[in-house]
């Protein structure tokens, strides 16, 4: 049953977002990145959900406020925008790569009357200040959604919400971790991080244990172990198509799995902004302190650890900061002897001919 | 049973190859539109290949059946040139769709790069500015092989290059001369392809695209090294998974899947 | 047309600047290779010459040696997609080859990110490759100015830079040595200011094409007193050519201003399309980002901090169609162009919508084009002209 609800809802996260919006008395506040807090929406009330990825067949609309070089992620969430089929209470976006932080401007003028904020996240910086600054940006946040909802962040609620989120990041992070002993099928850890972007806490937790309770029997996979480095998994389906063709996720370093499940927020930190913002900020695997601290090395070091014997790289086609780190993520797999293939992602969300081709012929060159 | 069949369902031609004994004894191209499965089904017959065991390879490698296995046409190209040309370290093959530059050792792969997104580097990129060009396909390698000196073509985005293109006829460029501009930019394309995985000689091409010797002229110069041609290049990836065919059939470990 | 005298003897000063560097790190003095946006008051205050890979990158791309370079650096597997400066300037550093004569590597890198997110990825390569330290200055986006939580936090790093400057250089950075620097710095953008603000006159003496080459110093020597000679002078050429009525564009008949960095590969070609059809390009977002008004010598460390942080990039949309809006006002320009540039997202996305509401607020016709500041291959003049062909009609400009 509990398993039957992930995948569904990870099937087609965006009908799960548009049922919340149409059957929960509360507005979606949708966070654009996984760097943007969604604890901030549900202290104010929100449904704070991730958006949704969305299979399109291309950007009728969103093609008109936005050029074609960037990424499908960020086109794809304009012309959501435009197509105004998603209620939206709140959007709140986070400063990073140069084409997120463009968005927020872009929404402003193209539909004046969806409200935007934005999350200046500190990058970059090796040192505690970062994670101060983070605080006291989080803080000027909390004001501008005060300033838009008319009323103030609900303590009490901001305390259930990060606990509420912890739960389920540390329940992802141990699926995420057990990769390795191949006992559940990878494809149904990424099906339910996926659906933990879209699903309120509560439903998600009950769901989850169902589906992953010890009683509950799971077909292990066979395939040959690789590890898995990317922004978004385009879709469930994408990650079986990984698996029918005989790969078998051992090792995740997906924006959708690990890198976000593993964030941790300190619960003896009295300052509760401050401690959401030390966890973004010194998120483990992939924090924005990831360029100055050698990630590259880290990621090859837990693939060789976990096994894995070849790496499939997702790539979105105009995502620069995957682009800039892609050869020396290769060379440094290359390093422990785990050989990689690149696949470059666009609109589709299921493997093409080419990547199936790329594939195939990494895992049949394997010694 | 000594004899193997491979079958490579590309998206322009389909080839079949047979061989028997590690000899290739028969093969046949043809084209693989309208109908993949149909073409397939014909190519074998052709071939006499009927019943035989089969692996197939190529962009439509699951559509036929039965067979004794599928591989990708990277793997069996590495296993065709090791037949070939075994002496080879590196591949370039230049489809009417794709191109990939493999690096190969004994017949198996040890790197590789592929280019299928753009059409700029592919057979698709000349066909398109030939026709601008108007230079009939057949004509193709005689005016490619005039002694002119290329005009460059920098724009590789076919929608900018078809402009350049129109720009420079209209500035009476004479389309030799464009036209081999236009290669040049291809090759470069290809070789900027091959400088990802090191472009280590002896060098062999291979594909439909190389058996104009233009091709094969322009392709050499843009890789600063000598390439050859193998006897029938678009046929070395079918003749590769009737390879694999008979390794398999004989109980060999290659290949991983299918 | 009559070419500024200028001209030549900005070659001689970027030569002289080339040989300084080449002479000065053979006599011990080290090298910061810097962003653009970089404070880069802090390393000469240090005594480290500065070196701009942007820069040079550009200068690559203008002699025509972009295309070569930028390969080298995708076949290390970086994406064609990828800034195509970075390409150049990385393809530039494994082949030894530059317009330049020799590259000075580096003693240390120093990047920020008020530009772009780009250069921290950019940089941290270089670094990387040459295995010296990265020096980072982490300044927030924000929608029109910094918050005074802001300029604290980028004042702290300022701090902590220059005690990293200071132990890697060849001089303790104090408050006063930065203030000297910082002052010589003011009086140079306070000269860029005047030479561009010229071209508000009709006809205009000078244009942005001018501007994109005249440039070079204010980017990559200002703090120096060389910086401020040079600017001087420039500064009283155009102001005897606005006197003497000198136009830069014969016949001028149409005024546009311009969003976003030049079209190296065709900037010869487009000057020379503009001047047919007698349009002066008047001001630019690009060349007026040196302009910086606010520096205060007498505290270096929080003024750099605000200033750095406070620069057009750094900003959203809303706030570049103010700087357009009151650049087309104050030229008195009929019209603008938004160069959607490839390699530059930063800058790029989001144009169609500043188009529009610019075109609302001012009255001023617009028109997108995309190309690409370096990569030939993405820059097609062909289709350059059929764009901007029909835009000069509309402007009453015709060939």
């Amino acid at each position: 049953m509990g398993s039957n609800r992930l995948e569904r809802v990870a099937q087609d996260p965006f009908a799960e977002a548009q049922s919340r919006a149409a059957s929960e008395g509360r507005p979606l506040g949708i966070g654009l990145s996984s760097y943007f807090p969604l604890e901030i929406f549900d202290a104010f009330g929100l449904a704070g959900i991730r958006m949704p990825p969305r299979p399109m067949d291309g950007y009728p609309l969103g093609d008109g406020i936005l050029q074609t070089f960037a990424c499908t992620v960020v086109r794809s969430m304009c012309e959501t925008f435009l197509r105004r089929d998603l209620p939206v209470g709140l959007v709140g976006a986070t400063s990073g790569c140069d084409a997120l932080t463009t968005v927020p401007g872009i929404l402003d003028a193209a539909i004046p009357t969806l409200p935007v904020v934005t999350f200046r996240l500190p990058v970059g910086v090796e040192s505690d200040a970062a994670g101060r600054h983070a605080a006291v940006v989080l803080e000027d946040l909390c004001r501008e959604v005060q300033a838009i909802l008319g009323r103030p962040i609900d303590a009490a609620a901001l305390d259930a919400a990060i606990l509420g989120r912890e739960a389920v990041r540390v329940r992802l992070d141990g699926l995420f971790a057990g990769l390795p002993s191949r006992d559940v099928q990878a494809s149904r850890v990424y099906a339910a991080a996926i659906a933990a972007q879209v699903m309120d806490v509560e439903s998600f937790l009950a769901a989850f244990d169902e589906a992953f309770s010890a009683s509950v029997s799971s077909a292990g996979s066979e395939g040959i172990p690789v590890l898995l480095s990317g922004e978004l998994v385009p879709s469930v389906q994408w990650i079986r198509d990984l698996e029918q063709m005989g790969a078998s996720v051992v090792s995740d370093d997906t924006n959708t799995g690990s890198r976000e499940a593993g964030r941790r927020v300190r619960a003896e930190e009295p300052n509760r902004l401050k401690a959401i913002a030390d966890s973004l900020v010194h998120r483990p695997v992939h924090s924005p302190e990831r360029f100055v601290s050698g990630r590259p090395r880290g990621v090859a070091g837990r693939a060789r650890a976990a096994g894995a014997k070849a790496a499939i790289l997702l790539h979105y086609k105009f995502c620069d900061p995957s682009a800039f780190e892609a050869p020396s993520l290769v060379a440094a797999l290359r390093e422990v002897g785990i050989p990689s293939v690149l696949l470059e992602v666009d609109r589709q969300t299921t493997l093409t001919g080419g990547d199936r081709t790329r594939v195939q012929t990494l895992l049949e060159s394997l010694p | 049973m000594s004899r193997f069949a491979g079958l490579d369902i590309g998206s322009t031609a389909t080839k079949c190859a047979v061989i028997e004994d590690g000899r290739v004894v028969m093969t046949v191209v043809l084209p693989s539109m309208p109908d993949m499965r149909l073409a397939a089904e014909n190519a074998l017959r052709e071939c006499g290949a009927e019943g035989l065991p089969v692996i197939t390879t190529g962009y439509g490698r699951a559509l036929h059946e039965p067979r004794l296995g599928q591989v990708s046409e990277i793997t069996a190209l590495a296993a065709g040139v090791g037949l070939v040309a075994p002496d080879a370290a590196t591949v370039v093959d230049i489809g009417g769709q794709d191109s990939k530059v493999v690096r190969v050792e004994a017949g198996r792969v040890l790197d590789f790069a592929m280019n299928d997104r753009c059409a700029a580097g592919t057979g698709r990129f000349l066909e398109v500015m030939s026709r601008v060009l108007h230079v009939p396909f057949d004509q193709f390698d005689d005016v490619a092989s005039e002694d002119v000196e290329p005009l460059p073509v920098t724009s590789t985005c076919t929608v900018f290059a078809e402009s350049e293109v129109v720009g420079l006829l209209s500035l009476r460029h004479p389309p030799a001369r464009i036209l081999k501009g236009v290669l040049q930019s291809v090759c470069s394309r290809v070789a900027s392809l091959g400088r990802q995985v090191g472009m280590v000689a002896p060098v062999v091409c291979t594909g439909g695209t190389v058996q104009s010797r233009a091709v094969v002229r322009s392709l050499s110069l843009a890789l600063g090294v000598p390439v050859s041609v193998p006897p029938s290049p678009q046929r070395v990836t079918a003749i590769g998974a009737a390879l694999l065919c008979a390794r398999r059939a004989a109980g060999g470990q290659l290949p991983n899947v299918g | 047309m009559i070419k500024l005298r200028a001209n030549k003897r900005l070659q001689t000063t970027i030569r002289n600047q080339v040989l300084w560097t080449r002479l000065g790190s053979r006599i011990g003095r080290p090298v910061a290779w810097v962003t653009s946006g970089s404070p880069v008051e802090m390393v000469l205050a240090a005594g480290f010459i500065p070196f701009y890979p942007e820069n040079h990158a550009a200068i690559c791309s203008a002699r025509g040696m972009a295309l070569g370079m930028a390969e080298q650096t995708e076949a290390l597997g970086y994406s064609r997609d990828l800034c195509s400066y970075f390409r150049v300037d990385v393809g530039s550093q494994i082949s030894g080859n530059t317009p330049l004569g020799r590259l000075v590597p580096p003693d240390v890198v120093l990047v920020s990110n008020n530009i772009c997110g780009t250069v921290q990825n950019w940089f941290r390569v270089t670094a990387e490759r040459f295995n010296v330290p990265l020096l980072f200055l982490d300044t927030p986006f924000n929608d029109a100015a910094p918050t005074e939580n802001d300029v604290a936090y980028v004042r702290d790093q300022l701090v902590h830079i220059a005690a990293e400057l200071s132990r890697l250089g060849i001089r303790t950075v104090t408050e006063k040595r930065l203030g000297a620097v910082v002052e010589r710095s003011r009086s140079a953008l306070g000269l860029w200011a005047e030479v561009l603000d010229m071209a508000a006159e009709h006809p205009a003496p000078f244009t942005s094409f001018d501007a994109f080459v005249h440039m070079a110093p204010i980017v990559s020597m200002r703090g120096t007193r060389r910086c401020i000679s040079y600017y001087r002078q420039l500064r009283d050429e155009v102001k005897q050519r606005a006197s003497a009525g000198v136009s830069s564009v014969p016949d001028e008949r149409a005024r546009v201003v311009w969003d976003n960095i030049a079209i190296w590969p065709a900037h010869k070609q487009l000057k020379k399309l503009f001047e047919n059809y007698h349009v002066s390009l008047v001001a630019d977002t690009y060349t007026s980002a040196w302009t910086i008004e606010n520096l205060d010598p007498s505290d270096p460390f929080s003024s750099l901090a605000r200033v750095y942080t406070d620069i057009i990039l750094n900003h959203g949309a809303a706030h570049r169609v103010k700087v357009l809006s009151n650049m087309i006002k104050k030229f008195g320009a009929g019209g603008f162009v938004l160069h959607s540039n490839r390699s530059c997202k930063r800058y790029s996305l989001g144009q169609f919508g500043v188009k529009t509401a610019l075109t609302a607020e001012t009255g001023a016709a617009g028109v997108v084009i995309e190309a690409d500041m370096a990569d030939p291959r993405s820059v097609s003049f062909d289709n350059l002209q059929q764009r901007l062909v029909p835009f000069f009609e509309v402007l009453g400009a015709n060939g």
